[in-house]
């Protein structure tokens, strides 16, 4: 168990004991992340808002089931990895994908050249909406992995299987948003020639 | 070539999950094989290109106000931090022997009330809930109010059990003291008894009249039952069954029937106690309502008892 680990157990320890700024603090440590891998789920900022408040609440209600030894944060994504997929299979995936319009570019690429910086926009959009028709639980592994940095080991946790189960998720979703790309690219390269 | 066995492994070197020495070896045919050097670059840009999806980043108020919103659903919802599941495992638990318990509580009062209903049955049987004594005899009572109380003899057997009412158990709970006057109180002689050994008698009517007449407690109610139980014990009377008087009945009218029968002298009342004067005969079927006291014959006979037990069923209405 690490530092965080530590830290977060001694939270919990303190919020059953009745201390509610305890409580508060884990969900300042981690709000950001959950909301994040809600709104990476979901694309979309209310749901993902009302799926990141709903894991905490859950969280804090199942405190003292809470195992020693696990790990908070690993239990806090599970939860909402949970949820999330939940809620996907009862949308039936019909989530705002575009729900604003913007610059799928974030800060860094501002220093690419104007071809490759449109370039970088299509995939990324490409990638962003391969990435909704992904099933949840491919979704999902490919997320925690991208986004978080999770290892295999923690997301088997999270997903609650096996690693081998989510070494193939990953592996199948790489596998779509490659063939998307290729795709994508292959609609580019087609436009380009139509083009000319 | 278009495909490498290595190819699969590329993931998991690429996500870390090899050893040290086998990340080295995969790296070292990665400088060699083009196929998976190619597949790893398409699996880097998935994953870069991922990371170039901007997020929509929610405004400072959101993240400043994210814990309130949390903490309002808590409160709303009257949450607490404790497992539901335990709590249902608790309650299942709580559920499970609380019908346990009933069902052997339910089982020993229905063994009980057999019990008892059996015993009641007996006529002359000294049951668990009779309290025999030998004798009795009453004093000269020197009330004008009282006539006097012959000493009579006791025959032994001559007593009479009756039903009681609707009392469950005879637990007969210590009597406050009662206080006899010791001028009213004279010894009796087993000679002139002829029979069984008799208690001092007392002078039931003075001793009552000193007591508190109006009874409204309940509590007075049981004190006075349990009075009356213990001085009749002491002196021959037998009580079977449940002699005490529920506030339910106390709170009815009273009908004082000073009657007789061929039988002998008997007492009514509707609150109270039916005295059947019959030696060794048990009572008639009775009103469940009405609680017995199985007296020795001559003391049935005695005015002084019988006005006495009047005296309580009015004092029960009061």
């Amino acid at each position: 168990m690490g530092a965080g680990d530590s830290e977060d157990r001694i939270l919990i320890e303190r919020v059953l004991a009745g201390d509610t700024r305890a409580f508060e603090r884990l969900v300042e440590k981690y709000k950001r992340r959950i909301y994040y891998l809600a709104f990476r789920m979901t694309r979309d900022h209310d749901s993902a808002d009302e799926l990141a408040q709903e894991s905490f609440v859950k969280a804090y209600q199942a405190l003292s089931g809470f195992k020693k030894g696990y790990s908070f944060y690993t239990w806090i994504y599970r939860i909402c990895v949970n949820l999330t997929i939940n809620f996907l299979k009862k949308e039936g995936q019909s989530v705002s994908i575009d729900s604003f319009d913007g610059d799928y570019l974030t800060e860094k690429s501002d220093t690419l050249d104007q071809l490759e910086r449109m370039i970088a926009s299509e995939q990324a959009a490409t990638v962003k909406k391969a990435l909704n028709t992904l099933p949840p639980d491919q979704r999902a592994v490919f997320i925690l992995r991208t986004f978080d940095d999770m290892s295999y080991e923690r997301m088997a946790e999270v997903m609650d299987c096996s690693i081998g189960t989510v070494m193939s998720r990953l592996y199948r979703a790489r596998h779509k948003l490659r063939l998307a790309l290729e795709a994508a690219e292959a609609r580019r390269g087609k436009g380009e020639d139509d083009g000319m | 070539m278009t495909e490498c066995k290595y190819k699969k492994r590329l993931q998991i070197y690429l996500d870390g999950w090899m050893d040290r020495g086998d990340s080295e070896r995969f790296e070292g045919h990665l400088r060699k094989c083009r196929i998976c050097q190619v597949a790893l670059m398409e699996i880097e840009e998935i994953s870069s290109s991922a990371l170039e999806i901007i997020d929509h980043a929610p405004d400072r108020d959101y993240w400043e106000n994210f814990f309130n919103r949390v903490h309002n659903r808590i409160v709303s919802r009257d949450l607490s931090p404790y497992e539901q599941k335990k709590e249902w495992h608790f309650h299942r638990k709580l559920v499970s022997y609380s019908f346990g318990f009933v069902a052997i509580a339910a089982v020993f009062v229905l063994a009980f009330g057999l019990l008892t209903r059996s015993s009641r049955d007996l006529p002359q049987a000294t049951s668990v809930n009779e309290i025999t004594v030998p004798s009795v005899q009453f004093p000269e009572n020197e009330s004008p109010a009282a006539p006097a109380v012959e000493n009579q003899e006791i025959a032994s057997g001559a007593q009479t059990v009756v039903r009681s009412p609707n009392r469950k158990d005879v637990e007969v709970e210590p009597a406050a003291p009662v206080v006899v006057a010791e001028a009213d109180t004279n010894p009796v002689e087993d000679d002139e008894q002829g029979g069984p050994e008799t208690v001092a008698a007392l002078d039931l009517m003075t001793v009552f009249r000193d007591s508190p007449q109006i009874v409204p407690a309940r509590l007075q109610l049981e004190r006075e039952n349990n009075s009356l139980a213990r001085l009749l014990a002491e002196n021959g009377g037998t009580i079977s069954g449940d002699s005490r008087i529920s506030p339910e009945e106390a709170a009815e009218g009273i009908i004082a029937d000073y009657a007789s029968s061929g039988e002998g002298p008997r007492i009514n009342g509707q609150n109270g106690f039916q005295v059947n004067g019959s030696s060794g005969r048990a009572a008639d079927p009775v009103n469940p309502k009405w609680g017995y006291l199985g007296l020795p014959a001559d003391t049935v006979r005695t005015d002084e008892f019988r006005r006495y037990l009047i005296e309580l069923d009015l004092m029960l209405v009061k």
